[in-house]
């Protein structure tokens, strides 16, 4: 029975595993970069069941055994069958936007400051001959780091974004912030990044809804301080997009 | 090494001047009202995401590190291991800080590797240390610190060297105070053979007669053992990190973070509950960079994986409760210590 079990859990991990991997889902929770180990532990896993399979079905392979199956020794399995059940009961396999007040908005993504001169900025160079800056997945955190940072260098260009509506305490009727999570290393550590935008229907978008966004850089204010914001020009909703997180480091 | 927090556009944050009674009060205001609002759906679905997401970056340097135990078990004798090692107890240590070069284990799988060579006759001072140092001190590790704090490459060398002290001070201390094995009795009460389900084995005898198939065999059915014994607690560890990821509102941490003894203390505490694996450890504390000075940052990075909340109920299911509370202590003591001294350099 506690081989039965056993076996059950691990067939559990391996489909879990393997229907992550091939529904392309894992890059939801953990970075792209890791899922070669991923894909590692299910082979490891497979050599694990067979065996759990055999000493089952031939029980007799197994020398004197002398101990008791108190029902105390079934504990051990809940943890892992929580897990499983909450992996394929549960529907809803991104982040959505109640993380945002946890985590804080705009927290430093960027690392130890102590003068703005020394902060590395790989992309301003290309950026400063651009009239329109299109942010991209693969230039999300550059391209928003910049225009928070450094918002004097690029008021009055032409901003295309995509990101989800949050509503930070504080904003006017006509603000909302255009976020993403970013994702340094896997989903646990994830921070929200993004920008205030000021568009005149702004109540109409629900919170956590998908939006792209043309727009002008300009400065706002914020709780009586001056920070840069855009102003939209046109913004279309959209269908939560299938990769919806930001891997900087990629 | 005090750092100015930029405030370009924080929406959310708001400075206290004062600490104390207003840091509990805010804490419990925080949370209270807000409790019928924590549970709902979405929130449920953002604890799944977190959990699966650290169980699943876990599980991969989980199951190797059963399988290097149950292969160090089945194949490495106690006389191989005994030759490798010198003699001389305080080198043994210093090497000990080392094998995370040739180990590199995360510190979710150190607990059963530990008891493994300590049954396997490494003497305990040298395996702990081992425990400590090579979940930091090793190539993914010093890579990960190195990825997340880019723009600051010393920090990678703090950690690790921070690590490498408190490793081998703790190494010294035990061999001072603590003799045998310390493991909990029921560890050795699990003695018999492959069939039982139970968590292991101790074969010197009969080793040299079985075949490469048996061995083989034996070796994943001592890894599929050790997997669920300690699995289990990965798995916990994992529950308790995302809910603290789920539930804990920032302006606490702001408030917290100005303090120089207290920041450290907050981020030891939080490497305690969030129980995540070594090279994660180093991309959750650069996200902490501007709010939290370096020296509890360091100590986050140093305490996390060498005590936490999965470590400590797997060592108290091995260890004697004496022993796992001087060490818990101890190491506590050293990480703060350090934390504080990079703090006010």
């Amino acid at each position: 029975m506690d081989g039965f079990v056993r076996g059950t859990i691990l067939f559990g991990f391996i489909s879990l595993l393997t229907w992550l991997i091939m529904t392309d889902q894992l890059s939801l929770y953990i970075n792209p970069n890791f899922s070669i180990l991923v894909q590692l532990s299910c082979f490891l896993l497979l050599p694990m069941l067979s065996i759990q399979v055999l000493d089952v079905l031939v029980p007799a392979r197994s020398i004197t055994e002398h101990h008791v199956h108190t029902p105390r020794r079934y504990w051990t399995y809940i943890p892992f069958l929580a897990i499983l059940i909450l992996a394929f009961a549960l529907p809803d396999n991104t982040l959505n936007a109640n993380l945002v007040t946890t985590r804080g908005l705009n927290s430093q993504l960027n690392t130890v400051v102590t003068s703005q001169q020394d902060l590395p900025r790989p992309l301003a160079a290309e950026f400063s001959q651009m009239s329109a800056i299109p942010v991209t997945d693969l230039n999300y955190t550059e391209a928003v780091s910049e225009m928070t940072t450094f918002p004097k260098e690029y008021l009055g260009k032409k901003v295309t974004m995509t990101g989800f509506v949050f509503r930070s305490p504080g904003l006017k009727s006509n603000q909302l912030s255009l976020v993403r999570y970013v994702i340094v290393c896997c989903t646990s550590d994830t921070l929200p990044y993004g920008l205030m935008c000021e568009v005149p229907d702004a109540q109409k978008y629900p919170e956590g809804s998908w939006l792209t966004i043309e727009g002008v850089l300009q400065m706002s204010t914020f709780e009586d301080r001056d920070v840069p914001a855009i102003k939209v020009t046109s913004a279309k909703s959209i269908d939560k997009p299938k990769n919806p997180y930001i891997f900087p480091y990629n | 090494m005090k750092l100015q927090p930029i405030y370009n556009t924080s929406f959310n944050f708001c400075i206290r001047s004062d600490l104390g009674g207003v840091l509990l009060e805010s804490l419990i205001t925080s949370i209270s009202p807000n409790l019928s609002d924590l549970i709902n759906w979405n929130n449920l679905i953002n604890f799944k995401i977190i959990l699966l997401s650290i169980v699943i970056e876990a599980f991969p340097f989980m199951l190797l590190s059963v399988i290097v135990s149950a292969l160090l078990n089945n194949f490495v004798s106690e006389n191989a291991i005994r030759k490798v090692l010198p003699n001389n107890k305080f080198f043994s240590i210093i090497i000990a800080c080392f094998l995370g070069g040739i180990f590199p284990v995360c510190d979710c799988g150190m607990v059963p590797i530990v008891r493994r060579l300590v049954l396997k006759g490494v003497p305990l001072p040298t395996a702990i240390t081992f425990m400590l140092a090579t979940p930091i001190i090793n190539p993914v590790v010093g890579t990960a610190t190195a990825f997340a704090f880019k723009a600051n490459s010393h920090v990678a060398l703090l950690r690790l060297g921070t690590a490498f002290c408190v490793a081998l001070l703790v190494g010294l201390f035990i061999n001072a105070v603590f003799s045998g094995n310390q493991l909990r009795n029921h560890a050795h009460i699990h003695q018999h053979t492959h069939g039982c389900g139970c968590c292991g084995h101790v074969t010197d005898d009969h080793q040299s007669e079985s075949s490469l198939a048996t061995k083989l065999m034996n070796t994943v059915r001592d890894a599929s053992n050790e997997f669920f014994e300690m699995g289990k607690f990965l798995v916990m560890g994992a529950m308790f990190g995302a809910l603290s990821q789920i539930i804990l509102p920032r302006d606490i941490l702001m408030t917290v973070g100005q303090h120089s003894v207290l920041s450290i203390g907050a981020m030891m505490l939080f490497a305690f509950f969030i129980s995540v694996c070594s090279a994660a450890d180093a991309f959750i504390a650069s996200s902490f960079n501007t709010i939290f000075p370096m020296g509890s940052l360091v100590a986050f990075m140093v305490f996390g994986p060498m005590i936490d909340l999965k470590n400590l109920l797997m060592l108290l299911h091995t260890f004697r409760i004496r022993f796992v509370l001087s060490l818990t202590i101890v190491v506590t003591l050293l990480c703060a210590a350090a934390g504080y001294l990079i703090n006010n350099i």
